[in-house]
């Protein structure tokens, strides 16, 4: 009697969790994903920051920016609030919010947490690129 | 120094082949066990040896500005200070999983010593193929940078990560998830499970600690006046706690060497997979956008990990336990309870990539899944803890003990709907709940004079009050953004806020604009850094602390003028609840084991 009074539980609250997830989901896209849309809504969205400027002065600020993608789509995007701390021109960004007339009403705006696991960047330049060893000759590495 | 960093990783990495071949040597019989096993040990403190070195040259290459060194380069700069510095060494991806690798080993190594069995051989060696192949090749930590001249100087530390607790956390979080390899070699030993040991409880500790700081970090760093926000990257670590914490409790109630070990090696399942989570971007997080080398191999070592776990689960008889007493049956609902919410959590955390293979669309689950889903376990956890409790001291008979409790929760339930009629029934419920536990649990310290008794109703005490904490500061947070023009006060959540005016500080590093900002009869300083290097602003958020919870303001934006500020204001009911509720509990733990030895 007690093993089925315990499987009885765990079906319960496997259905559960799954319909939660049904219930709760939300559907992840990126910019050029959204241009062959006409509205979405409760939707997450990933991509780049562009073009960041603060639409109104009073009390209840709005930023306005683009969310890049691939080869350079975008979509303007609108968020009321103020700015997130490390919101700034070139970093990742995920986006929930509504997708209407062309325009992503953004209702949260999350940027990357500080970098932990970013891969080498080769773009970096140096800085007064003089040698710090001047004799120093950099081998080849394996791998 | 570079170079011998990575010969010392490569040795290992042979050596950790050789270890895994003579394992399969000594289980085909090819090999005579006794030698094999003297081999064996010899190969893993040699292994050990080789790590912890190869870790201190990485230590000494950041310590010495070597900035030829790519990690370097990445990860530190000059005007760092010696424990950033060292701190630094683990930034990076590269750095991360070296020193990951050496807690793991240092634990097996323990383990192995005082545990014997032939599968821990195995599972260490084989483990570490992948950990040090991975090292050696697409994780090289002492690779060099790839543009022909060296650096002057680093690219530095991001500066939210230059902080205290941040020299802590990952610590402390690392220690305490590589342990559960401790809990998987002991588990694995023939010896009889009888006693929790000092290194399990050191793991359990460091995790829980581990965690905590990060979220108390996050509270105070990050600005948004939380500190947890169900990212898969705070999942990872959370549902391996929830499982050490279930195996913690089965010295309570059992000797079952393959709940056990199912236990133990699910936790470190768990722990394998947060790591290839968390290294690979597989799942979409504010932590982890990238994705790395080392997905591909790491993924092996996720699957070798599950078969484990698989065998082990064949081989639990795990439905045997209903058979058994009242209190085994209660404490195995527990175990259930945990172990449900750690599987549930996953499957959220999981849930994008699964999608996308079954509905083909990637579908990402957020804090209101996580939140719909804890409601019931937690529940659930509120209510098995007294009954279980109860059954082990005997409290549970106690008529006046039970009375008292189902009167405070009763008190609960009509001050929450009748009297203030604030409280959703959520709220209300939980709250009595909680109430009902504090009261029951007080009674059971009242009642006792044994003090390892006391304790344990003390460590599970500590843990209602934590909960109370939780709950109070994020039902019952309050937020507002907000403009404060000079000299005029404003009324915000109870307080009387007042901007008086604004401070510049300048360094060589950054340059500090604070508010003053006059709250009842305090004066708090939230300010906006700006990191010339780094091109970065960062907001330094400043806290009143109450015994009614914390009024938490952050400056967004100042008028060019010192006219106005426009901050955002935070006020979290009984927040403290939380950081001295852990303390508290992490205390107890420990005096408790001091008191049994």
């Amino acid at each position: 009697m007690l093993r089925f009074l315990f499987l009885g539980f765990l079906l319960a609250g496997l259905s559960y969790v799954f319909l939660q997830s049904i219930e709760q989901g939300r559907k992840i896209y990126r910019p050029e994903d959204l241009t062959s849309q006409f509205s979405l809504y409760k939707i997450r969205v990933l991509g780049r920051v562009r073009n960041i400027k603060k639409v109104d002065d009073r009390d209840g600020f709005t930023l306005a920016f683009d969310l890049v993608g691939e080869n350079s789509h975008f979509v303007k995007t609108v968020y009321e609030g103020f700015k997130p701390e490390l919101l700034k021109d070139g970093v990742s960004a995920i986006v929930d919010g509504d997708w209407v007339d062309g325009v992503l009403i953004a209702s949260n705006v999350l940027t990357q947490c500080p970098s932990k696991y970013e891969p080498n960047d080769k773009r970096v330049t140096v800085e007064n690129g003089l040698n710090y060893y001047p004799d120093l000759k950099l081998p080849s590495q394996s791998g | 120094m570079a170079e011998t960093g990575w010969i010392l990783l490569f040795s290992s990495f042979v050596i950790v082949v050789f270890g895994s071949v003579t394992c399969l040597l000594r289980r085909l019989t090819i090999v005579e066990h006794s030698i094999a096993t003297k081999t064996l040990e010899i190969s893993s403190a040699l292994t050990f040896v080789l790590l912890i070195a190869s870790y201190l040259s990485l230590v000494w290459l950041f310590i010495a500005d070597r900035f030829d060194v790519s990690t370097v380069y990445q990860y530190s700069e000059k005007s760092l200070s010696l424990l950033f510095k060292i701190s630094a060494t683990w930034s990076g991806m590269q750095g991360s999983l070296l020193f990951w690798t050496v807690n793991y080993v240092f634990f097996s190594i323990v383990a192995l010593r005082k545990f014997k069995s032939r599968e821990g051989h195995e599972f260490f060696f084989i483990s570490l193929v992948f950990l040090t192949f991975m090292l050696v090749w697409p994780a090289n930590p002492f690779r060099y940078v790839e543009f022909g001249t060296i650096p002057l100087d680093g690219l530095g530390l991001n500066p939210l990560l230059h902080n205290f607790y941040m020299l802590i956390h990952p610590v402390l979080t690392y220690i305490g998830l590589n342990s559960s390899i401790y809990l998987v070699l002991k588990s694995l030993s023939l010896d009889e499970k009888k006693k929790l040991d000092w290194m399990e409880l050191l793991g359990w500790i460091s995790l829980t600690s581990g965690i905590v700081l990060g979220g108390y970090w996050a509270y105070i760093e990050l600005g948004w006046g939380g500190f947890w926000a169900w990212d898969p990257v705070e999942n990872s670590s959370f549902v391996p706690w929830l499982i050490y914490t279930a195996y913690i409790h089965l010295y309570k109630y059992t000797t079952r060497k393959g709940l056990f070990l199912l236990t133990a090696l699910a936790a470190h399942f768990f722990t394998v997979l947060g790591t290839f989570l968390t290294r690979t971007g597989l799942v979409v997080s504010v932590h982890a956008f990238s994705n790395s080398d080392v997905a591909y191999y790491l993924q092996w070592y996720v699957y070798f990990t599950l078969i484990y776990v698989v065998w082990a689960l064949s081989n639990t008889g795990i439905l045997s336990i209903l058979s058994g007493s009242l209190f085994e049956k209660v404490m195995f609902l527990k175990w259930m309870v945990f172990i449900f919410y750690a599987l549930s959590i996953i499957w959220g955390v999981l849930f994008g990539p699964l999608s996308e293979i079954l509905f083909k669309e990637k579908i990402f689950l957020g804090i209101p899944f996580y939140e719909s889903i804890s409601l019931p376990y937690v529940g659930a956890l509120l209510m098995i803890l007294p009954a279980g409790i109860g059954i082990w001291s005997g409290t549970i008979k106690n008529k006046r003990a039970l009375g008292a409790s189902f009167v405070s929760a009763l008190f609960v339930v009509i001050f929450c709907e009748a009297l203030t009629k604030d409280y959703t029934v959520w709220e209300t419920t939980f709250l009595s709940l909680m109430i009902f536990n504090t009261v029951f649990l007080l009674t059971g310290i009242g009642l006792t004079r044994n003090i390892s008794r006391m304790l344990v109703f003390a460590i599970h005490l500590f843990f209602i009050v934590i909960a109370i904490g939780i709950m109070f500061s994020y039902s019952r947070k309050m937020e507002k953004n907000l403009t404060l023009r000079k000299n005029e006060k404003v009324r915000v959540f109870y307080h009387d806020v007042t901007f008086k005016g604004i401070e510049v500080a300048r360094n060589s590093v950054f340059e500090e604009v604070t508010a003053v900002v006059n709250v009842n009869d305090s004066v708090l300083r939230p300010s906006s850094r700006y990191y010339f290097k780094k091109d970065q602003l960062t907001a330094e958020v400043d806290i009143k602390k109450s015994v009614f919870g914390d009024f938490y303001i952050a400056l967004v934006e100042i008028d060019e003028n010192e006219n106005w500020i426009a901050v955002k204001i935070f006020y979290s009911p009984f927040i403290w609840l939380v950081w001295s509720g852990t303390i508290g509990l992490l205390f107890s733990a420990i005096l408790k084991k001091v008191l049994t030895v």
